[in-house]
C-alpha cells in the first residue's frame, strides 16, 4: 500500500504540473531563504572560529585577566612546562594571536598572526598544501589557503608587520579568526612581530598567548581543567568549545542565526500545512469517493505524505541550487557557502517541518467520512 | 418487470421467499436517526429488504426521503442506528471501519452520482487503483481493467484522463472501477443524473448487464425512468419508509 500511495503522489506531481510547480516553487523559495541563512551562519561561524576548531585540543588556558579572549591573553611559556605531569594531561602547546598586516603580491592584507608551538596540540590540523613551520625556523610561515586569492604561492616571500620577511611553506584551511585569514609562525616570530605592532607590550620571548591542552582519552576535561587551575596561579582553564564561544560575537551570531533559521523552518512547516489542508479541502469529495470504493485510510494518508515528501525533495534541490548559485556571485563582504553537513542538517530540519505541516492535514484526511460520497453532486 | 404492492399477495410472498433464499444482501429493521434531543431527525425507519443474485432493484423516492441514507447503510458506508445488514451472511453492521473498508473494496461495487475519478490518473489507472484496494495482483488488475474498459466501449479511451472524457465516459469508467473486484453487490446512486439521453442510456445498459449477466445483486437509486424500466423491481421510499 505504501507503493500505491507513492504511485498516486508521483502521478499527481507529474500530471497536475501547474499546481505541482507552484507548490514546488513556493517551497523552493522558502528553502532557499532557509539555506541562505544557514549557509551565512555557517560561513560566518567558521570564519570566526577556525583558528581554535583546527586545533586537536580539549582545553585552553588563559590568564585570568584576559576573560577568555585570545587576543588579550598572555601567559609565561615556562608556566606550561610542568603541565604534562598533571593527571589526565596528554600534551601541551602554546598559541598566541596578534592582528597585523601582511604584504602579498596583490598588496597589503590584514591578517591575524598566530604563533604556535609545533608538534603540540597547538598545531593546525587541516594542512592542505606544503607543511607547517617548526620551532627554530624564524623566517617560515604557513598561510590560510584563502590568501591564495592575493596571488601568494608556495615558496613566495611575504612581509609581516611591516618588516619581517617570511617564506611561505604551506597552506592551511578553515583556520580563520574573526573573519580574517591567519598566518601561522613559530612563537618567537610571533613575539617579534607583536613587539613591532604593539610596542607598548614590549618584546618578551618567554610570553605566549594561551596554553592548549589535549587530555588522555577517557579523562574528564572538566576535572583536568580543575587540576590545572589548582596547579597554576592566575589562570582560567576552559574547554575548547567554551573558548570558541568566547570569541567576540560568536555566541550572539549563533543565537541570532539559529532564531532566523528556526523561524524560516517554522514558516516552511506552516506553508506545507496550508498547502496540504487546501489540497485536502479541495479534494474532499474525491477522497470521500476513494474511501468509499475501498481505499484504506492509510493509502489516502500515505498519498498525502508521499506528495509532501516528493515536494520536499524537489524544493530542497531547487533551494540548494539557488543557494549555491548565490554563493558563487555573493561579494566577499557577505561570505556565503553551503557545505554538505549544513545541507544535511537543515534539510533534515526542513523534512521534519514538512512532516509536521503535513500532519495537520492528515487529521482532516482521517475525518473524511466515506458516506459523504453519497451526497456528492446532489442538489 | 415485477412491482411490490398490495396486489397479488400470494405471488408476492412467494417471490419474497425466493429472494430471501437467493439473497446476497439482506437488511432487517434498519433505522437511522441523526442528532439528539430536540434536533433529532429520523432519516430511515425500520427498513427491511433483500437483494438476490442477478436482480436489479430500482429505489425511487422524492428528495430527502432517505434514498442515499439507505444506500449508504447497505453499502457499508454508514452504520444504522438500529437494525442489521448482512452480506453473504456476514453482519456488515458489526464490522469495524477497517473491515468495512475491506468489504467495500472486495464485495461491493459502488457508483456515485459524480464519477469521482482521480483527475491526474488515466481511466485505466483509475480502474487499476481500485483493483489494488481489492488486493488484485498487478498483472491480473491490468488484464481485467483492459477487459472491462473494452466491454464498456472505452478501449480507445483507456489512456485518457477524466478531463479528456465526456460525462458518460467518466461514469462508465466509474462503473468499470466498481466492477474490477468482481463484486457480488453493485450499488449505484443516481448514476445517470448528470448525463444526457444517449449517454445515460449507455450507462443504464452497462449497469443492467453487469447485474443480469454476471449474477450480481444490484440496487440503483434513481429518478430516471429508463433505469426503473430496466429494473426487476422498483422500491419506493417516502419519509424514510419503504412503501
Amino acid at each position: 500500500m505504501i507503493a500505491v500511495a507513492a504511485r498516486i503522489a508521483g502521478a499527481e506531481l507529474r500530471r497536475a504540473l501547474g499546481r505541482s510547480v507552484l507548490s514546488a516553487l513556493t517551497l523552493s523559495a522558502l528553502m532557499f531563504l532557509t539555506l541562505t541563512l544557514a549557509g551565512l551562519a555557517d560561513t560566518l561561524d567558521r570564519g570566526s572560529t577556525g583558528v581554535l576548531r583546527t586545533l586537536d585540543a580539549d582545553l585552553v588556558i588563559f590568564n585570568q585577566e584576559a576573560r577568555q579572549q585570545l587576543l588579550r591573553s598572555r601567559i609565561p611559556r615556562p608556566m606550561t612546562i610542568g603541565l604534562p605531569f598533571v593527571d589526565g594531561v596528554h600534551s601541551v602547546g602554546t598559541i598566541g594571536l596578534v592582528p597585523t598586516s601582511a604584504r602579498m603580491p596583490a598588496g597589503d592584507v590584514r591578517v591575524t598572526l598566530v604563533g604556535f608551538s609545533a608538534r603540540t596540540p597547538a598545531e593546525p590540523t587541516r594542512v592542505v598544501e606544503g607543511r607547517l613551520p617548526v620551532d627554530g625556523e624564524p623566517r617560515i610561515a604557513a598561510l590560510d589557503v584563502s590568501l591564495k586569492a592575493q596571488g601568494v604561492r608556495l615558496g613566495d616571500t611575504i612581509v609581516l608587520g611591516g618588516d619581517r620577511e617570511v617564506e611561505v611553506v604551506g597552506f592551511v584551511e578553515d583556520a580563520r579568526f574573526l573573519q580574517q585569514p591567519t598566518v601561522w609562525v613559530p612563537p618567537d616570530v610571533w613575539a617579534l612581530v607583536r613587539a613591532r605592532v604593539a610596542p607598548e607590550a614590549g618584546y618578551a620571548e618567554q610570553l605566549v598567548g594561551a596554553g592548549v591542552v589535549r587530555v588522555f582519552p577517557g579523562a574528564d576535561p572538566g576535572e583536568v581543567a580543575a587540576a590545572i587551575e589548582a596547579e597554576l596561579d592566575g589562570v582560567e582553564v576552559v574547554t575548547l568549545e567554551d573558548a570558541i564561544t568566547s570569541i567576540p560575537g560568536v555566541d550572539v551570531q549563533r543565537g541570532t542565526f539559529t532564531v532566523l533559521v528556526a523561524v524560516s523552518i517554522a514558516v516552511v512547516s506552516f506553508v506545507v500545512g496550508l498547502l496540504s489542508v487546501l489540497e485536502v479541502t479541495e479534494r474532499r469529495r474525491q477522497l470521500a469517493i476513494l474511501r468509499a470504493v475501498g481505499a484504506p485510510r492509510r493509502v489516502v494518508r500515505g498519498a498525502l505524505i508521499a506528495r509532501s515528501m516528493l515536494l520536499w525533495a524537489v524544493a530542497l534541490v531547487g533551494g540548494s541550487v539557488a543557494t549555491w548559485l548565490l554563493a558563487r556571485v555573493a561579494p566577499d563582504a557577505a561570505p556565503l557557502g553551503l557545505r554538505w553537513p549544513v545541507l544535511a542538517v537543515v534539510g533534515g530540519g526542513l523534512l521534519v517541518a514538512t512532516v509536521i505541516g503535513t500532519a495537520v492535514a492528515l487529521g482532516r484526511v482521517s475525518r473524511i467520512d466515506p458516506a459523504t460520497a453519497m451526497q456528492v453532486g446532489q442538489a | 418487470m415485477s412491482r411490490t404492492g398490495k396486489e397479488g399477495t400470494e405471488m408476492a410472498t412467494s417471490a419474497a421467499d425466493h429472494r430471501a433464499e437467493q439473497a446476497v444482501l439482506v437488511a432487517e429493521g434498519c433505522s437511522k436517526v441523526y442528532g439528539s434531543g430536540a434536533s433529532v431527525v429520523t432519516a430511515l425507519t425500520d427498513v427491511s429488504l433483500a437483494l438476490a443474485r442477478g436482480e436489479l432493484v430500482a429505489l425511487v423516492g422524492p428528495s430527502g426521503s432517505g434514498k442515499s441514507t439507505l444506500l449508504s447503510i447497505l453499502g457499508a458506508l454508514l452504520t444504522p442506528s438500529s437494525g442489521t445488514v448482512r452480506v453473504n451472511g456476514v453482519e456488515v453492521t458489526a464490522l469495524n471501519e477497517a473491515a468495512r473498508t475491506r468489504l467495500r473494496a472486495t464485495t461491493y461495487g459502488l457508483v456515485f452520482q459524480s464519477a469521482g475519478l482521480v483527475p491526474f490518473l488515466t481511466a485505466r489507472e483509475n480502474v487499476e487503483l481500485a483493483a489494488t484496494f481489492a488486493g488484485l495482483p498487478g498483472r491480473r488488475a491490468a488484464e481485467r481493467s483492459r477487459e472491462l474498459l473494452g466491454e464498456l466501449g472505452l478501449a480507445d479511451r483507456a489512456d485518457h484522463r477524466p478531463s479528456q472524457l465526456s460525462g458518460g465516459e467518466q461514469q462508465r469508467v466509474a462503473l468499470a472501477r466498481a466492477l474490477i473486484s468482481d463484486p457480488q453487490v453493485l450499488l449505484a446512486d443516481e448514476p445517470t443524473a448528470h448525463l444526457d439521453g444517449d449517454r445515460g442510456a449507455q450507462v443504464v445498459e452497462a449497469l443492467a448487464a453487469a447485474v443480469h449477466r454476471d449474477g450480481r445483486a444490484g440496487l440503483v437509486v434513481t429518478h430516471d425512468q429508463r433505469v426503473a424500466e430496466r429494473a426487476d423491481r422498483v422500491l419506493q421510499i417516502v419519509d424514510g419508509r419503504l412503501v
